[in-house]
């Protein structure tokens, strides 16, 4: 089976004050579906270079991007922003740029489509799906970090995206809150089915993904495969279960 | 740390038979490489110096020595982990002639750290994902974040070093480059 | 996207980002009541003449008109009725009369017209069938205008009709219910014989309006101008519409010019407001971008922004403006008023309307879009390239504002007629140099505060050269910029004409010492004829040296009504020096007294294409052909003038009856002394009244001061808008400045650095943006002087106002800083704590 989303020898350079620096060289990468897939690196080593370029939200200088076997540097602009409406969920741990509540800014992406009723009624899932029921109300300069992560995410998979690309959905979290958001996302690979790719800076939240890999020097790692071994038989059971996700007055 | 301690304290949390505490050992500790022979010695050697005892069907218990013991243990300030590596031995005595080969040894530990995150992961995966907003979860992942921090530092480090020598040997190219046109 | 999505989008952020919207709204509907109040005045100034002539003409189509006050024998109408063709003819004798009321009096037109035919007639006399009044001998008036001199119906009242006083008999007030917009209008009606006897024109009429059978216009053309022999004239019906659209096209013209430039004022005090939203805007484009939306939604969101936008302010401008026009531009010029029958309706077409609005809409969609073209045509993409400056391309900028300002000097020297396509290169030309002057005046202020202790003078220039600022500074300093080109281009203009009329004025009345004239208040300019009376009285008052006879008229020559002077032959500068344009004056004053000789307006000749010395034919009651004396400016009165000698102004006219005593005064006698024994001879039934020389000047410019008032007005309520725009604007800048100001707190300035700072920016910046609107503004001003000389043959003495121009920008500048001080000090009193905040 292809992978939904693939990238092949993908460099990238970038003039850094005076001299030319080479974030990315020949980098391969798959993401299938229902594949949780992490990169790790330190601070600065291209990891948020990395995703754009598999959303095409920047070109690599080399290399070819492919989504759903589609060389995306081949889209016209309009398929292009059409894909990221509908089918690439791009996470904006930033949060809204407009004064929104989350309930309309969860909304957004779906008002193309019918109106307001059905825009707000997938919101809603989308906010119950990631436990954030709670902030329907909220505007964003109110919400606690883990909150934050928790609906921007909630923004990215209302569209029921293929592909949900994720950057440090884990900064500045709690151990709790770390763990919350990573299953979260293993849910997301394992129940919905979605190729999910996410770049962190810090170990533990590679924890839940299918595959992990490390970014540095522009050199792309991935760990030497070993050999499946059977699970053992003392296991109660099998991973990828949903977890209950933790309500506002729980955490309080 | 000695696996005398470790099942002391396995013991004080809820009094087991010895092959359950061979499986929580491995569980809890899985980086430590405890094998199961030092479970069974470490008990004899508690039960020797009366700070467990054995109850019915082969299960042990602390005595209040034993809980003592442990909570002097618990309770005093750790020692600084030693620090020798032969890698930084090999990186201080090399030379420049040898940056390549260096490079790539730096880079095969890279991988080794890079699979044992893996291992620790997949181990990990293996059991029910920990809840951790209870207690016995929350241990459980700080344990394993403890293991994943060593992990990740070396790693980290490997990745400046590796860094460091391309840079470095992409330097000694340009010079010896010049050095020839000159 | 859905409607109702795009609105739900709308709704959603309008909460926090209602103040600078309000702030928008206010900006733009300033600019649609200025705009739609210019046009109030202008089309209810054409209209109410148009609806007076339509109300009379109904829908006859030609007209046989008298060219004397006198009009012409009312025998005329059997001819006319058995011409071929002809369905129906209706006589009308029209004459000016003084209505003298117990509280006032009031100049009106007094028709006169045949009750049988007023059937066929417009809305005005077709109500006069029904009434009784068609048999009796009496008028009616409009209600609003009995009631305004405390007249009643069925009440006796005087009449001032020429040089004499006549008892008459109100019959009658006509209602808005009768004839509607019309009762608005200064006319009297009476039956055809009982005007004829109250101005003592018996069997005479001024025209007879023709209806001819469908089909028959050509033929009964053909048979009316056989009637009409050359002393009479054949035109369509309506053809004072035609005339007075003439007359009053400059003032039209230059409303419309002033109308611009205030909307122009306006829309930037709303881009100034509407760039206040610009970033809560631009997030909302970033957001959608990112989330995928296509252009097309984008702009439609931001459109639909525009749309209410523009939609809500051109209501309230509509409002405004329908105030504005109620309370300023109400007053119609007098000057108009002595040769049309003006009324005072305001006129509010469905154009002023459409167009009001559209420049709301128009004004709000490009505020809201232009300056976020980048954004929406950028290609996605996470993190924009910052924006270099707010008017693209540096040098681009710099050649199109050359090259407009090229535009502008060929207008000037080649073609002054296209004056308003002049001032708006000009315009163009300010806004695309303005960036560029604006940084040299920061970059001179920077080398000239160098040696200057204190920060503040060094945080101001570096506050004007940060670049994300630099398109709400640019707003700011074109606001004020305009509002000064405007003012100052209009006001020296106005200026330089007030000027030339003064002097015309002067020319013209300083021919005699005293006047003796009907003392309509209307007739302006002595042209209403009376028949000779008291003259031996007069000339035994001691001190009066001598009694000329003055004679003056208007006259339809071609499409324009024309002024002929006929001053007396024996006066000492019988042409008025100052207007001469071309020819000899000494040449041409003999000339003129010798007789057979004019002297003609430029624009007259140009018509005509006369010169000096040419001869042509004056279509007078009796055609009298003259000569060429020389060529003058049109004296003040747009459609131009014609100068003859009072014998030639008989000839031509078939009549003796003149229409102002000229008397001169023996050295060292009072004219004020005088004037009053010349009253007393001439009695309290005259109808005429004497005036010295300096009181009749006086009251001329008076006339043509309140002629030009309005674009004083206007001038003044542009600077007024500008200043709020700018002290607005600046201030609303520097409150969003504060997280930076808290900043430097820490950084150690203390507060009154800040605010020296704060002031010091403020007012470079106004002040910048101002005197380089007074420059531009000084170039405006000639180009307009010396299109009001060319085009229009106004005389026109040309100078430059400094004054005006300095005035303007220190008034404006020094205005709009002292508001920019409160928020200023205000904002400089920022805690420190706010920028360790978040």
């Amino acid at each position: 089976m292809k992978p939904l989303l693939s990238l092949e020898g993908v460099g990238k350079s970038y003039l850094r004050g005076a001299h030319r620096v080479r974030v990315l060289k020949d980098v391969t990468l798959e993401v299938g579906a229902g594949q949780l897939v992490a990169v790790w690196g330190k601070r600065g080593v291209g990891k948020t270079t990395l995703l754009k370029i598999a959303a095409r939200l920047e070109r690599p200088d080399q290399g070819t991007v492919r989504f759903e076997g589609v060389d995306m540097a081949k889209l016209r602009e309009a398929e292009h922003t059409r894909l990221m409406l509908e089918r690439i969920g791009w996470v904006r741990r930033a949060g809204p740029k407009s004064d929104l509540r989350m309930m309309d800014y969860v909304a957004l992406p779906r008002l193309a489509e019918r109106g307001r009723r059905h825009a707000y009624g997938l919101a809603r899932e989308a906010l119950e799906r990631v436990g954030m029921s709670e902030c329907a109300g909220q505007h964003w300069g109110s919400l606690s970090d883990g909150e934050r992560s928790l609906v921007s995410i909630a923004h990215g998979i209302v569209r029921a995206p293929k592909l949900l690309l994720v950057d440090d959905p884990t900064a500045n979290l709690d151990v709790i809150e770390r763990e919350q958001v990573t299953q979260l996302l293993r849910s997301l690979a394992d129940d919905e089915g979605m190729a999910v790719l996410i770049t962190v800076p810090d170990m533990p939240a590679v924890m839940r993904a299918h595959h992990i890999a490390s970014l540095s020097g522009g050199r792309l790692s991935t760990p030497p495969q070993l050999p499946e071994e059977p699970l053992p038989e003392d296991e109660e059971e099998p991973p990828g279960k949903v977890i209950q996700l933790r309500s506002r007055e729980q955490s309080a | 740390m000695s696996a005398k301690i470790a099942v002391l304290g396995l013991v004080i949390e809820e009094p087991s038979p010895a092959h359950r505490l061979t499986a929580k050992l491995r569980q809890r500790l899985s980086s430590a490489e405890f094998v199961d022979s030092n479970v069974y010695s470490a008990l004899a050697r508690l039960e020797r110096e009366g700070l467990v005892r054995a109850r019915e069907e082969s299960s042990y218990e602390a005595t209040e020595e034993g809980v003592r013991h442990f909570e002097q243990w618990l309770f005093a300030s750790s020692s600084a982990p030693p620090l020798r590596d032969e890698l930084h031995m090999k990186i201080a005595l090399c030379q420049p002639q040898n940056l390549p080969r260096m490079i790539e040894l730096v880079y095969g530990q890279e991988l080794v750290c890079l699979g044992r995150v893996q291992e620790l992961k997949k181990s990990f995966e293996r059991i029910r994902p920990p809840d951790p907003s209870r207690w016995s979860g929350l241990v459980m992942v700080m344990v394993r974040d403890a293991e994943l921090a060593f992990w990740e530092s070396r790693l980290g480090w490997l990745q400046g070093v590796r860094e460091s020598l391309e840079n470095m040997g992409a330097g000694f190219q340009d010079a010896s480059r010049r050095q020839r046109e000159a | 996207m859905k409607l109702s999505s795009i609105l739900l989008l709308y709704r959603l952020r309008l909460r926090t980002r209602i103040v600078q919207e309000l702030f928008a709204v206010a900006g733009i509907a300033v600019g649609v009541a200025l705009l739609f109040a210019s046009q109030i005045a202008s089309t209810s100034l054409d209209g109410s003449v148009q609806q007076l002539t339509k109300g009379i003409v109904g829908n006859m189509r030609f007209q046989l008109a008298g060219r004397s006050p006198d009009g012409f024998d009312q025998r005329m109408l059997g001819e006319v009725q058995s011409l071929p063709g002809v369905q129906a003819a209706e006589p009308v004798l029209e004459v000016r009369a003084n209505v003298l009321g117990p509280q006032g009096q009031r100049s009106v037109n007094l028709i006169g017209t045949d009750p049988h035919f007023a059937s066929l007639a417009g809305p005005l006399l077709h109500h006069f069938t029904a009434t009784q009044l068609a048999r009796q001998q009496a008028f009616a008036l409009p209600a609003p205008i009995a009631q305004s001199m405390g007249l009643l119906s069925l009440s006796p009242v005087d009449l001032q009709i020429g040089g004499r006083i006549v008892a008459s008999f109100l019959g009658a007030e006509l209602l808005r219910s009768d004839i509607g917009p019309l009762v608005d209008s200064p006319v009297a009606i009476a039956p055809l014989s009982y005007a004829q006897k109250l101005a003592g024109l018996r069997g005479r009429v001024s025209r007879i309006f023709v209806k001819p059978i469908a089909g028959h216009d050509a033929e009964v053309h053909e048979g009316l101008a056989r009637l009409a022999a050359g002393t009479l004239d054949v035109r369509p019906a309506n053809f004072d519409a035609t005339l007075f659209s003439q007359a009053a096209g400059p003032a039209n013209q230059s409303a419309l010019l002033f109308s611009a430039i205030s909307a122009m004022v306006g829309f930037l005090f709303a881009f100034n407001a509407i760039l206040l939203t610009v970033p809560q805007r631009r997030l909302l484009v970033e957001d959608l971008q990112l989330d995928g939306y296509p252009r097309r939604t984008i702009v439609a969101v931001l459109l639909l922004d525009g749309l209410i936008l523009g939609g809500v302010a051109a209501l309230v401008g509509l409002a405004l403006g329908d105030l504005l026009s109620l309370a300023l531009f109400r007053q119609n010029p007098d000057y108009l008023l002595s040769a049309f029958a003006v009324g005072s309706q305001r006129i509010v077409t469905w154009q002023s309307v459409a167009l009001a609005v559209t420049g709301g809409l128009l004004a709000a969609c490009v505020g809201v879009l232009a300056p976020l073209r980048k954004d929406i045509f950028s290609p996605l993409s996470l993190g924009h390239a910052p924006e270099r400056t707010g008017y693209g391309g540096t040098t681009r900028a710099l050649l199109g504002g050359l090259a407009c300002l090229a535009v502008t000097t060929i207008i000037l020297l080649l073609m002054p007629q296209a004056a308003i396509v002049g001032i708006l290169s000009l315009v163009v030309a300010l806004l695309l140099l303005l960036p560029a002057l604006l940084d040299g005046v920061v970059l001179v202020f920077d080398r000239l505060q160098r040696p200057v202790k204190g920060a503040a003078p060094y945080l101001a220039t570096l506050e004007l050269r940060s670049q994300p600022a630099r398109a709400r500074s640019l707003a700011i300093a074109a606001t004020g910029a305009i509002a000064v080109l405007g003012s100052v281009a209009i006001q020296g203009a106005r200026a330089n004409l007030q000027h030339g009329l003064d002097n015309a004025t002067r020319d013209l009345n300083s021919i005699a010492d005293i006047w003796v004239s009907p003392a309509d208040p209307a007739d302006l300019f002595a042209t209403t004829p009376f028949h000779q009376s008291a003259l031996v009285a007069l000339r035994r008052i001691p001190g009066v040296q001598a009694l000329r006879f003055y004679r003056g008229g208007f006259l339809d020559f071609g499409d324009r009504r024309i002024w002929v002077l006929g001053p007396p032959s024996e006066a000492v500068q019988p042409i008025p020096r100052s207007q001469l344009v071309s020819g000899n004056l000494t040449l041409a004053t003999s000339r003129i007294r010798q007789g057979g000789w004019a002297v003609v307006s430029q624009s007259i000749a140009d018509e005509h294409h006369l010169r000096v010395g040419d001869v042509f034919t004056l279509p007078s009651p009796r055609p009298t052909t003259l000569r060429v004396a020389g060529l003058s400016t049109n004296v003040g009165w747009s459609p131009g003038a014609i100068i003859v000698n009072a014998q030639d102004f008989a000839r031509a006219w078939g009549s003796g009856a003149v229409s102002a005593y000229n008397i001169v005064l023996a050295p060292g006698v009072s004219p004020a002394v005088v004037s009053r024994e010349v009253q007393q001879a001439l009695g309290p039934h005259s109808g005429l009244t004497a005036e010295t020389t300096l009181h009749r000047e006086t009251r001329h410019r008076e006339a043509s001061r309140q002629g030009l008032e309005r674009l004083t007005q206007i001038a003044t309520l542009v600077l007024i808008a500008a200043i709020l725009a700018m002290a607005a604007a600046m201030g609303a800048m520097i409150w969003q400045r504060r997280a930076r100001l808290a900043d430097m707190k820490v950084d150690g300035f203390s507060r009154a650095v800040l605010w020296r700072a704060l002031l010091v920016e403020s007012a470079l910046l106004l002040g910048a943006g101002c005197s380089i609107g007074a420059v531009f503004g000084i170039y405006g001003q000639l180009l307009l002087s010396h299109a009001l000389a060319t085009v229009t043959g106004f005389p026109v003495v040309f100078s430059i106002g400094a004054f005006v121009a300095v005035g303007s920008f220190v008034v404006v500048t020094a205005v709009a800083v002292a508001i920019v001080a409160i928020p200023g000090y205000l904002a400089a009193r920022v805690r420190p704590a706010l920028s360790l905040q978040d």
